[in-house]
């Protein structure tokens, strides 16, 4: 304990932390009305930090070929120790992290939170939602499971209902007429860097605009 | 108390509200925050357990990852003056097959551990990653190594040669 606090103290003099610390996490404070609900983003958040982890843990027996995913992910389940855990962890976080983004948002709208001069928190929120739901949806797919494979299928399939170009945004999400082992590559790829990557960046501004507007309190 | 508002709630902004100044630094008081204190890191150490264990588990070698069979093969594979090679608990194992004798090799290179090729050019053994060379004996004639290839015993049954060998490290 000595130890770490003079390791600590010798940081501390040379990258002033302390300073940094209390402005940010321990003389933060928040307004008094800000009740439990207040909790739902930055549990989103939280969820967010635990699928990157149990995701990177997951990528290192997952492969994404058609012939072997879902064999990866049995041997992930079955063989690996704890990897049932894991696996789990990172398929019920999904549907735990859309539902805590929703209830996040439903406090911001009830409460009218979303007005001037917040109108960008909003709009950067509802990219973090349709990130949020890709990133679900991409991975929904990479069990290559009979019920991923017919989701993702059920799921290209509405925006053929789009006129003219309907047809063309389908074709390109799934790499061809049909799922195919491109389109778990294409998928692969959308879940572990790009959406996540974009999410990260939204979630960057996100929390730089509320630390700049400050946390929203009542009339 | 603090400041109140009118709806005998304290305001929103005051930092010291709760703690009376004359109840600050009693008895009672530092007894509270001991607790408070054993509470936070006990919680704190139990959860970073909980969550730290299923973590490094995750990353210990799983049950049956990668083939841990006895090699076998059958005599008619084998064709004089090239090499056969297999895998044996997880060994690369050579086997060649001379004008008048079947030998079998660790192929794994005493120098630095990559795995050895036959030349069947040159009735020997070369090593790609540092150019050692051995003979059809598994001697050492050039190149920075001097120690032979581990000779691998075998037997030969139904027409079916099985390498016999405890497997491990060189």
């Amino acid at each position: 304990m000595a130890l770490l606090r003079s390791i600590y103290r010798g940081l501390d003099d040379r990258y002033q932390l302390t300073p940094f610390v209390e402005k940010n996490i321990t003389r933060k404070w928040v307004p008094r009305t800000l009740g439990w609900a207040g909790c739902f983003g930055g549990l989103a958040f939280l969820l967010f930090v635990i699928q990157v982890y149990t995701g990177i843990l997951l990528l290192i027996y997952y492969k994404p070929d058609p012939a072997r995913a879902w064999d990866s992910v049995t041997f992930i389940k079955s063989n690996v120790p704890m990897g049932w855990l894991i696996q789990r962890v990172h398929a019920v976080g999904a549907d735990v992290m859309i539902v805590l983004v929703l209830m996040h948002m439903a406090r911001i709208a009830y409460y009218k939170i979303y007005r001037s001069p917040r109108e960008l928190h909003w709009l950067s929120g509802v990219v973090l939602l349709s990130l949020t739901a890709g990133m679900a949806f991409t991975g929904y797919l990479l069990p290559w499971t009979n019920l991923s494979y017919w989701g993702a299928s059920v799921a290209t399939e509405i925006p053929t209902a789009i006129p003219v170009i309907g047809e063309q945004i389908s074709i390109w999400a799934r790499r061809g007429p049909n799922i195919s082992g491109e389109t778990l590559g294409f998928f692969f790829a959308m879940h572990i860097w790009v959406l996540p990557g974009a999410a990260v960046i939204f979630m960057g501004m996100h929390f730089t605009m509320i630390r700049r507007t400050g946390i929203s309190k009542p009339l | 108390m603090g400041n109140t508002k009118a709806n005998g709630r304290p305001d929103m902004n005051d930092a010291n509200d709760g703690h009376d100044a004359d109840r600050v630094g009693s008895p009672t008081d530092s007894y509270r925050r001991r607790f408070c204190q054993v509470a936070i890191g006990g919680t704190a150490v139990v959860s970073a357990a909980a969550v730290g264990y299923p973590i490094v588990a995750f990353l210990r070698l799983p049950k049956s990852l990668g083939p841990m069979e006895l090699m076998e093969v059958p005599l008619e594979e084998l064709v004089e003056g090239y090499a056969y090679w297999g895998e044996h608990r997880g060994r690369q194992i050579v086997v060649v097959k001379l004008k008048d004798d079947i030998r079998a090799f660790d192929g794994t290179c005493p120098h630095l551990g990559c795995i050895v090729q036959w030349e069947s050019a040159s009735q020997g053994f070369k090593c790609p990653c540092h150019n050692a060379v051995f003979d059809d004996l598994g001697n050492p004639i050039a190149g920075p190594v001097n120690m032979p290839l581990r000779r691998v015993e075998f037997v030969v049954e139904e027409n079916m040669l099985k390498i016999r060998d405890p497997g491990g490290r060189v």
